[in-house]
Parts: structure tokens; sequence; C-alpha cells
């Protein structure tokens, strides 16, 4: 017998696991894909990085060349195929801290036009980054994760369930400088869904356009003006509710907001709702890290708090039964009907104020609500942008902040679990100059 | 499960077709409701009888195309692009609802991945190019996208028309569709185009490619890629014409 083959479309997949498994002290996948072959050992960080894309079928060339002395990685296509380009380009990514990386490249028809397009993708992700403004002097480097598993609960109930589950992200982190000035900012792309991630390209180039917009910045004058939360970080201000809902926090008597089911919390118009099952969203599960079982919840209706966020312990302790929330709330969806609009829209209801784009230190307490954070972003004046702002403190009240809120824009940022607009506060104190 | 998956693929076999097809998407379809006008015979919004699909073509002809692969080859090229299609429907499928351009990038990127090699990222670039039709301007945007798809294989493939590729398809049906501004008459000219430059490239000694070790010996055999491009394009302009 010459070989045997479990099923035709695995047998790449299967001989790969195998090959690893075999030679586990030399060589093991990449946590990014188990198509691309790493030494075990990594290589010093000054050595540049070499590494061949090819196609698999003429074992053990060429993840045989791949251990200390010789390759670096090894990118593995189908059966005489050549990896594609992306995947390629992967690799090349995995040495992109390192000092360089020479990609080898045999000389068949795919492999050169492969290995040409994984070249060309490395130089526009950079580039698109470095060469969008002259102001724009370095990368502060790039990353990209990727996660697939199968999560697995069991119980000495005899519960046993599971599911699959994948996760990518690319995140870019620019520096840019002007006079004096030297500001950093980053991007960012998540999905479930590899081919849904935005490109680096356009994550380079929003990476950019963040860093640019934030230099020179001034202070602004000390004093109570309205203040927008921008979607990306609006989700702090939900997070801060979340804490006090919880039940741990309950229990131990240190939230702002005990016994505050059915109180009207927020406005009216507010609504937020837990969608545990949304397919690809990224807080989906269908039972949560006690295994049990989660479903779709009104959080706040018409402003009104309709459940807390219960453990089957801290449940317990507050004789009431368990909202399937051990491990984080499932999707929260925020609304805000009548009272949204997309973020220019709502730039403009918030007329001269405070734009926030990131906050600093934890000035958050829990116990009593007091709020109290560094801040950085733009100040407005009639609806449009004006200047950046930094080296200032936002302070309030969780309680009239939450009361306070004037609109949520329809500007969602689904890169999240809590799915929100940006958020619009009427008064907040600032502190400046 | 798998009795259900395996009845999904065959069901939706028709689907490639709905890529071509629904140049203005609907807003929201979901599965079930495709899988009602897939199975209704009669169609009652979308003809489907009247449509052989591009996934259902390759899948009769998959087998035949390795076996021609294996003439020039190295005998894969038919399951290559099976694997390449069958990707590009789920991935339909899962996009109904964006707009048809960005759907076809996504297809095309995961083609791209999927298959791999030199067929990979060659055949992808049409799917990818194919998405900028335009319903409105229909005759120029097709030919903008045969235009820009061979500028784009020339460029990636190092390749010219002769040298015995999957362009020795594009250029004659890009010509045509040049010449005759009424092209969408002419389902049975292109038709003819389709095979009589696919018997062409019998005639030629592959330039690139694994096909040009064989010198000479590659004459009387039709190029696997020219063969799959060219059942693609007459699914192709069956559906659109």
């Amino acid at each position: 017998m010459k070989k045997i083959i479990n099923n035709k479309d695995q047998i790449v997949d299967d001989m790969l696991s195998g090959y690893i498994k075999a030679n586990s002290d030399r060589v093991k996948f990449s946590n990014n894909s188990k198509r691309i072959i790493l030494r075990s050992h990594p290589k010093n960080i000054e050595k540049t990085a070499m590494l061949i894309g090819n196609g698999s079928g003429h074992e053990p060339i060429a993840m045989g060349w791949v251990g200390e002395g010789l390759l670096d990685a090894n990118v593995v296509g189908d059966i005489f195929a050549a990896p594609s380009g992306d995947l390629i380009f992967e690799g090349i990514q995995i040495f992109k801290e390192n000092s360089g990386c020479i990609l080898l490249i045999s000389n068949h028809a795919g492999d050169v036009m492969n290995g040409e397009m994984a070249i060309e993708l490395a130089k526009e992700c950079e580039q698109s980054a470095l060469s969008a403004d002259e102001r724009i002097c370095n990368s502060d480097g790039a990353s990209f994760d990727s996660f697939t598993g199968f999560k697995v609960y069991g119980n000495s109930h005899g519960q046993l369930v599971g599911y699959p589950s994948s996760r990518h992200s690319l995140s870019c982190v620019m520096i840019a400088s002007e006079g004096d000035d030297m500001e950093r900012d980053y991007a960012y792309t998540v999905n479930r869904d590899f081919s849904l991630l935005d490109s680096a390209e356009n994550v380079g180039l929003a990476a950019s356009k963040e860093v640019l917009s934030r230099l020179q910045p001034q202070t602004i004058a000390t004093g109570k003006v309205p203040v927008l939360f921008r979607a990306d970080i609006a989700n702090t201000i939900w997070g801060h509710f979340i804490a006090a809902i919880s039940g741990g926090n309950l229990y131990r008597k240190s939230s702002f907001l005990l016994d505050a089911l059915g109180n009207d919390i927020f406005p009216e118009f507010l609504n937020i709702s837990e969608r545990p099952h949304i397919t690809k969203a990224l807080a989906s599960s269908a039972f949560d890290s006690e295994g049990v079982l989660t479903k779709d919840r009104e959080i706040i209706t018409d402003g009104a708090l309709q459940t807390y966020l219960l453990t089957s312990y801290s449940a317990r302790k507050l004789g009431l039964s368990t909202t399937g929330h051990a491990g984080g709330i499932h999707n929260w969806l925020v609304n805000a009907k009548g009272h949204d609009g997309e973020f220019d829209a709502m730039l403009k209801t918030l007329g001269t104020g405070l734009l926030v784009t990131e906050l600093m230190g934890q000035g958050v307490n829990v116990v009593n609500g007091d709020y109290s954070r560094g801040a950085s972003g733009f100040w407005v004046e009639n609806g449009e942008i004006a200047y950046p702002v930094s080296e200032i403190t936002i302070a309030g009240n969780l309680a009239d902040m939450f009361k306070g809120i004037v609109a949520v824009g329809s500007d969602v940022d689904m890169r999240g679990s809590i799915r929100t607009g940006s958020v619009l506060i009427d008064e907040m104190q600032v502190a400046g100059h | 499960m798998d009795e259900y998956i395996r009845r999904l693929v065959s069901e939706y076999s028709q689907l490639q077709y709905f890529i071509i097809l629904d140049i203005v998407k609907k807003p929201s379809v979901d599965i079930a409701e495709i899988s009602i006008n897939l199975s209704s015979k009669d169609g009652a919004s979308i003809n489907i009888s009247d449509f052989v699909s591009i996934i259902n073509k390759i899948n009769s002809d998959y087998i035949e195309l390795d076996k021609l692969d294996q003439l020039v080859g190295d005998g894969d090229h038919g399951s290559t692009i099976y694997k390449g299609i069958t990707v590009a429907k789920q991935l339909y499928l899962n996009n109904l609802t964006s707009p048809l351009d960005e759907t076809m990038a996504i297809i095309s990127k995961q083609m791209r991945i999927e298959m791999g090699g030199a067929s990979g990222i060659l055949m992808s670039i049409f799917f990818d190019e194919s998405g900028k039709i335009d319903k409105s301007n229909l005759n120029s945007s097709i030919i903008d996208i045969f235009e820009k798809s061979i500028d784009k294989i020339m460029k990636r493939g190092k390749v010219k028309a002769g040298d015995k590729s999957i362009l020795d398809i594009y250029i004659p049906v890009l010509n045509f569709l040049k010449k005759n501004s009424d092209f969408q008459f002419k389902k049975n000219e292109i038709n003819e185009i389709l095979s009589l430059s696919l018997a062409k490239t019998k005639e030629m000694e592959a330039q690139v490619g694994r096909a040009k070790f064989l010198e000479n010996r590659g004459l009387g055999f039709i190029d696997p890629g020219a063969k799959s491009t060219e059942i693609i394009l007459r699914e192709y302009f069956e559906s659109l014409l």
C-alpha cells in the first residue's frame, strides 16, 4: 500500500497536521493559519526572515527546510498549486516587526504571480500608511490576529455543549509629527468572517487620517459644555452602565443603581435590546460561561431598567434567578428612535461643544456614579469641527449623564459587543486651562 | 446535517446565476425564499428553468476538465475551479444584502484563496470585474468589464494573445462585443466565437504555465483554463442576454 487518504478535500490539511505532530520539536503552525508553518523556536529578531510559498505534493520540500539555520516559514498551497498571494502576505506579516524579510518564490507561473501579489500587498500596506501625508513619519507596527476554535462547556450536571467560533482582526498604529508635536493613533477592523475584514490599505489610511487630525492640539477653557462621545468610544458609557447593573456589584451594595428595576434611568426615547443569536456578531453565544441558555432580552425599555445582569452566584445572593450573563453581555443594540442621526447630524445637534474621541485613566466610581476621565478629541463650533483638543478632563455623575443623553447617533460601530452610535450628553464639566 | 448540506449544494447549484442575474439586488432575500424560487420550476420571480448554471455545468464538467488537464498539466484544473465556484456560491448567499460590486470583490478574493495557483489568481479577476456591471449602461459596462479583466490578466500573468491561455477566450469575445453594438441580440454568434476560440487553442503552443514545458507535444489539445473560461462565459452570456 502506498498511501491512505481520508478525504480528498482534506489531504493537505491532514498531511500538514501529521507533519507538525511528528516534528513538533522543529516546526509548528502559525497562530493565524494552518497553512503557514513556522519553526518552533522563534528566530533571533535581528535575523532577516526567510520564507517560501509553494504548493504541496513535493514533501518534504519545502516544509522540510523550515527550522533553525534555514527557513523561518513555509506558506503551503494545495497539491501542485501555489498558495494565494493573500496567504503569502499573511506569512510576511508575521515578520513585519523584524529585520526585513526575504520571500523565496519557486519558478512556476502560479508561484511567481502569487508571490508578486504578496509583495505588492505588503508594500501597499506600509505605503498606504506612510505615503498618505508627509507628516506621517512612522508606523508603530501593525498586527493581524486570527482565531478559530471550538468552545465546549461541560459540568457535573451532565451538560455538555459547544460551538465553533472564529475571530479575525487587523490593526495599525501610525505616528505623525508637525513642528514639536508628535501624535499617535490607530485604526482596526475586526470580524468573525475573514472575507469581511476591511483591507489592509483602508486600515492604514484610516489610522493615518486619525493621527493627522490630532496634530497641533490645543486645550480649552474650563466650563460646562455639551459632550459628544464618538461611536467608537461611546461603548465605554454603556460599559459603566453594565457594571452598575451587574449582580456582583449589586449584592455587594456597591452600585449607584441599587433597587433600580423599573426605574427611569435614561430618557424615554432610549431602548437597549440584547440579541445573543445574531449571526457573525462579535458577542453572540448560545449559552453563557455557566452553560445557561441565552435569550433575547430588553434591557432598557422607554428609558426604564428591565433587568439586572446576573450570574447564578450573584442571583442566589440576591434571591433572584440567573439571567445568563456569566462572562458578560451578548450583543446590545442601542436605539434612540427620533433622537438619532448620522455623525454629521450629531455634530449639528451638538452645536458648540466637545467631541471626545479618546479617554484615558480609570476615574469612574460605580458606587456613587462619579465620573472623571482624561480625554482628547475636538472642539466643535456651530456643528463643525474646529480644532483638536487634548490634556483635558471631563467630569460628571453617571446618573446625571444617563439622564442627560440628548441623542444617540445612527453611526453605529459594529466592531464590538455593544452596537451603539455616538452619544450626545447635554452638559458635562470640562477642565482645561 | 450532511444530507441537508448535500441538498443545499444541489438546490443552490443555480446560484452562480444569481450573481450575474441579480444586477439590481433585492434588499433582503433569505435562504428559505431562494430555496422556494429555485424549487418552483415555473419560477415565480426568476425563471430558473431558463438558466443552466455555471456551477451546474462546472459540476458536471469538472471531471472532464481534470482529464483535459491530465493531458497538458497536473490534472486538477476541474477540481480547482469547482472548489472556487462552490465558495463563490456560498459567499454570494452570505452577502445577499450588500451591493453587487462589494459582494463580487469578496467572492473574487476568496476564490483566489481557495483555488490558489495561477488559475485562482487569474480566473478570479473576471469575477471581481463583473460586479461592476451597470444595468442602465449595459453594453458599455460589459465591454469595460472585459477590457479591464484582460488588462489585469495580461499584467498579472505576463501573458499575451496566442500564448494558449484564458486570454485566448476573453480577447476574441471582447473584439466581437466591440464590433457589434447590438451584441445583446447575438447570443448564438457569441457562443460560436466561444467554441471557435476554444478550438483554436489546440493549434497553439503554450508559452506560459506548466504546459509550456511540453513544447509542441501540447499541440492538438485544448487549454484546460480556456475550456473552463469558455464554460463560464457561455453561462454568463446565457444569463445576461
